[in-house]
């Protein structure tokens, strides 16, 4: 397969992925959370060591038992091992580099509670500790996609608890704090020891985790409801676990409250660390799920090419795609220069929404130019990834399905503009069997009354020489007459739009110069111009044949998968010519033999 | 006679009304279109109302549309249809749903005052009238395999009276033979055609015009 230089396929989307600010280039990202995560695996290898100081003197909740030291590192271990996927298949986005400083901000507590550990080292743990709490929150908002007053809200839960977290320690002395129990070391960091002060912090601290926690529960909650079901698929992990974690978060801090001192062998605050602890790991769980679910659409995206062929079915590359991606919403839509409309790989023309929130809409470019759009779910967030990775795999695909879908628009225009033809000779016939029935019929029924005024009065006077030329008079009206109803009647039957088909075709056998023999025919209403069609089909072989000496025909009638077929048998049938324009407009077709003919009209 | 005309057509409906005043008939109506017809019938109570098939809005089939209306509204009040359909299938939708005191002619049999005249008495003494042109088309048509073709050239006359609405009595006078006669071609006719005989003349004609449509 033929590979494309990158600089000839062009992506945008009306939905930006999030990026690291503005002024950060994309090599500068890259390599910035590649260096982070491998610090931070690093890191984790590293906590093993005061984790294990810490056992016998209990100043870590991992400490307490294998379970908790296994849940201790798991959620580390989890945070990280995510923010490694987000950085190997996103490094561009802010995704992964938060996974990673929050992985390291779980394991704090294990670096307080570092049992004769430099006091430094400690009181550093101490101070970064509390950030915990807004970076999980910044994590779940990143995942989920964040809105402005959720920025809002999550920028001022960094800066309160960075403040807290150094005001605490410049007048916490925790040697003073009867109530230690894992930080019971020198603070290096304090100024005058105020316990009463740092109590109150302390408990200002406790009311804004409780809060927060509190809205971490409710607000992944309401994001999960209030999302599309695609979104809903894809999201329900994180969401649901970022709300237990905010319960639990909130919990924690009314034991502080209720239950004091905090203890980590106290079964209440023991499965509290648990349930905190696990959440967390199934949080992360939930942000690699999205990546391993995006990576293994881009790989099926990357197949696309073999799956579709050179020669797709109209459609392929949408259902391909929705399959990939689970999202069943999905559509493909192809631009079309020439008539400036999008239509679907059918050729129907679809309206495309725009990222109005509901929608996103990604773009697929080359040379400067649109060629289709994928209008998809929002909560697709790797979309430009997506569409990265089938650009030049699916080229041919594209392409193809593109050329087809163009072909496809324009037949669909052409029989539109038939049938509109079609229509038309219809309308126009109508109006011409109107005219003949309600002017020139009635101009030669009040002749023929006049006519018969007159031969009264002839009559009446006795004149019989002149009655006798009245009368002829009167049976050239009344042939005129005849001759009149039977031209309305072929140019436009009005048995048929009245009664459908099957009384239409017995009235034309019924009048036909040969013999007809209806052996079947619908006895329910059809699209009326489907029923004209099989009509006149019927009409003009029936008089061609006759004309050519046929003596006997039979007409078998019969609305079958969406389609009338009408078959016309006899000798001479099959050198006579059929209305075929007016077949072809509607999609139809006719098979001969010498023998017979068969017109296909579909109903649809 | 009390009759009502509704024709759309002014020259037609006049010339109708004049015959009819002629014949001593009163005309106590005339409309053209659908509700000033329905208007008509239901202030002057009329024995009979002549109806033009096509009148506004659509110009199709108003006429039968007032037929129905009619016939279901006023049961006393008869309806003869003028058409300018040589189609079985609107008379028969005529007959469909009110067999009798119904009639469906050709537009331009009624400037011939016996026919019309009598076709009105008749309808006013219930019975049903169907065009003989009509009659005519179904009865020597070219079907193949044709179920008539086992009847007698007679029967085929008696089969073709007996369409047009005619009782016993009236085909015997129209044949010049007894009644009896008529009676015996009757069943012999019915019995070919395997069709139910029906002491009811109103379905009678109904069963022989749908069996002469359909089979």
């Amino acid at each position: 397969m033929q590979s494309l230089p990158p600089n000839e396929l062009w992506l945008d989307t009306v939905w930006t992925p999030r990026r690291i600010g503005s002024g950060w280039d994309n090599a500068d990202v890259r390599v910035l959370t590649r260096v982070t995560v491998s610090l931070a695996i690093v890191f984790a290898g590293v906590t093993a060591m005061p984790a294990w100081r810490s056992i016998p003197w209990v100043t870590t909740y991992g400490a307490t038992s294998p379970a908790a030291m296994a849940a201790q590192f798991a959620a580390a271990v989890g945070l990280i091992a995510a923010a490694l996927m987000w950085a190997v298949d996103r490094p561009t986005e802010r995704t992964g580099l938060l996974l990673t400083v929050t992985g390291v901000a779980w394991l704090m507590p294990v670096w307080i509670g570092w049992h004769n550990g430099p006091a430094a080292v400690r009181t550093i743990a101490m101070l970064v500790e509390p950030v915990f709490l807004p970076l999980i929150c910044d994590v779940v908002a990143s995942i989920c996609g964040r809105r402005k007053r959720l920025r809002v809200a999550i920028t001022a839960l960094y800066l309160l608890a960075t403040i807290l977290s150094f005001a605490q320690l410049l007048v916490n002395d925790p040697l003073t704090d009867p109530r230690c129990w894992n930080n019971c070391t020198v603070n290096v960091m304090l100024v005058t020891s105020q316990p009463a002060l740092a109590g109150m912090l302390a408990a200002v601290w406790t009311a804004l985790s409780m809060a927060a926690g509190l809205m971490l529960a409710a607000g992944s909650l309401w994001h999960l409801h209030a999302s599309t079901r695609t979104a809903r698929r894809l999201m329900w992990l994180v969401t649901i676990s970022a709300s237990v974690l905010g319960v639990t978060i909130a919990v924690h801090g009314i034991a502080v409250v209720a239950a004091p001192p905090e203890n980590p062998t106290d079964l209440l605050y023991a499965v509290i660390f648990e349930l905190e602890a696990w959440s967390v790991v199934a949080v992360a769980a939930g942000a690699a799920s999205g990546v391993i679910r995006a990576r293994w659409a881009r790989r099926t995206a990357m197949n696309l090419a073999k799956q579709l062929g050179a020669a797709p079915r109209p459609g392929s590359l949408a259902t391909v795609l929705a399959r990939s991606t689970g999202d069943p919403t999905l559509e493909v839509a192809y631009w079309l220069t020439n008539s400036h409309r999008f239509v679907n790989g059918f050729g129907r023309e679809v309206g495309v929404s725009g990222g109005d929130g509901r929608r996103a809409v990604t773009q697929i470019m080359r040379d400067q130019e649109l060629i289709a759009v994928i209008d998809h779910d929002p909560a697709l967030v790797d979309s430009s990834g997506l569409v990265r990775a089938i650009g030049p795999a699916a080229r041919v695909a594209i392409d193809n399905e593109r050329l087809q879908a163009e072909l496809l628009a324009q037949l669909a225009e052409l029989r539109a503009s038939q049938i509109r033809v079609v229509q038309t000779s219809d309308a126009e016939r109508r109006r011409l069997e109107r005219n003949l029935h309600d002017a020139a019929q009635q101009a030669v029924i009040a002749l023929s009354y006049d006519i018969r005024l007159a031969m009264a009065t002839s009559t009446k006077w006795g004149a019989s020489d002149l009655h006798h030329m009245l009368e002829r008079a009167l049976t050239a009206a009344l042939s005129a007459l005849e001759a009149l109803r039977s031209l309305a009647h072929g140019i436009y039957p009005a048995v048929l739009t009245e009664f459908g088909l099957r009384p239409a075709l017995t009235s034309l056998a019924d009048t036909a110069p040969v013999r007809v023999a209806i052996t079947r025919a619908p006895s329910g209403r059809l699209p009326p111009l489907v029923e004209r069609t099989a009509y006149l089909a019927a009409a003009d072989v029936i008089e061609q044949a006759a004309s050519a000496g046929s003596e006997e025909l039979t007409i078998a009638a019969e609305a079958a998968d969406g389609d009338l077929v009408i078959e016309i048998r006899g000798t001479n049938v099959g050198a006579t010519t059929p209305p075929s324009d007016r077949i072809g407009a509607l999609g139809g077709q006719i098979d001969r033999t010498s023998e017979a003919l068969r017109v296909r009209i579909p109903c649809g | 006679m009390r009759v009502v005309v509704a024709d759309d057509v002014m020259i037609t409906r006049e010339g109708i009304v004049h015959l009819l005043r002629g014949a001593g008939f009163d005309v106590v109506g005339q409309a053209g279109d659908l509700d000033g017809l329905l208007r008509a019938v239901a202030l002057d109570s009329p024995d009979v109302a002549i109806v033009d098939i096509r009148m506004p809005p659509t110009h199709t089939d108003e006429g039968l549309v007032a037929a129905r209306r009619i016939r279901t509204e006023h049961p006393g009040v008869g309806v003869l249809v003028l058409s300018q359909y040589v189609e079985p299938m609107y008379a028969l939708q005529l007959l469909e749903e009110h067999p009798g005191r119904v009639g469906y002619l050709l537009k331009e049999r009624v400037f011939d005052v016996a026919i019309l005249i009598d076709a009105i008495r008749r309808i006013a003494d219930d019975e049903t009238v169907i065009d003989p042109t009509i009659v005519a088309r179904l009865v020597n048509r070219h079907r193949a395999q044709d179920p008539l073709n086992k009847l007698t050239e007679r029967e085929r006359e008696v089969l073709g009276l007996l369409a047009e609405g005619l009782s016993n009595s009236a085909i015997a006078r129209r044949l010049v033979v007894t009644e009896r006669t008529v009676q015996a071609h009757t069943t012999q006719i019915f019995q070919k055609l395997q069709l139910e005989a029906n002491p009811d003349s109103h379905r009678r004609v109904m069963a022989v015009v749908t069996y002469l449509q359909n089979s």
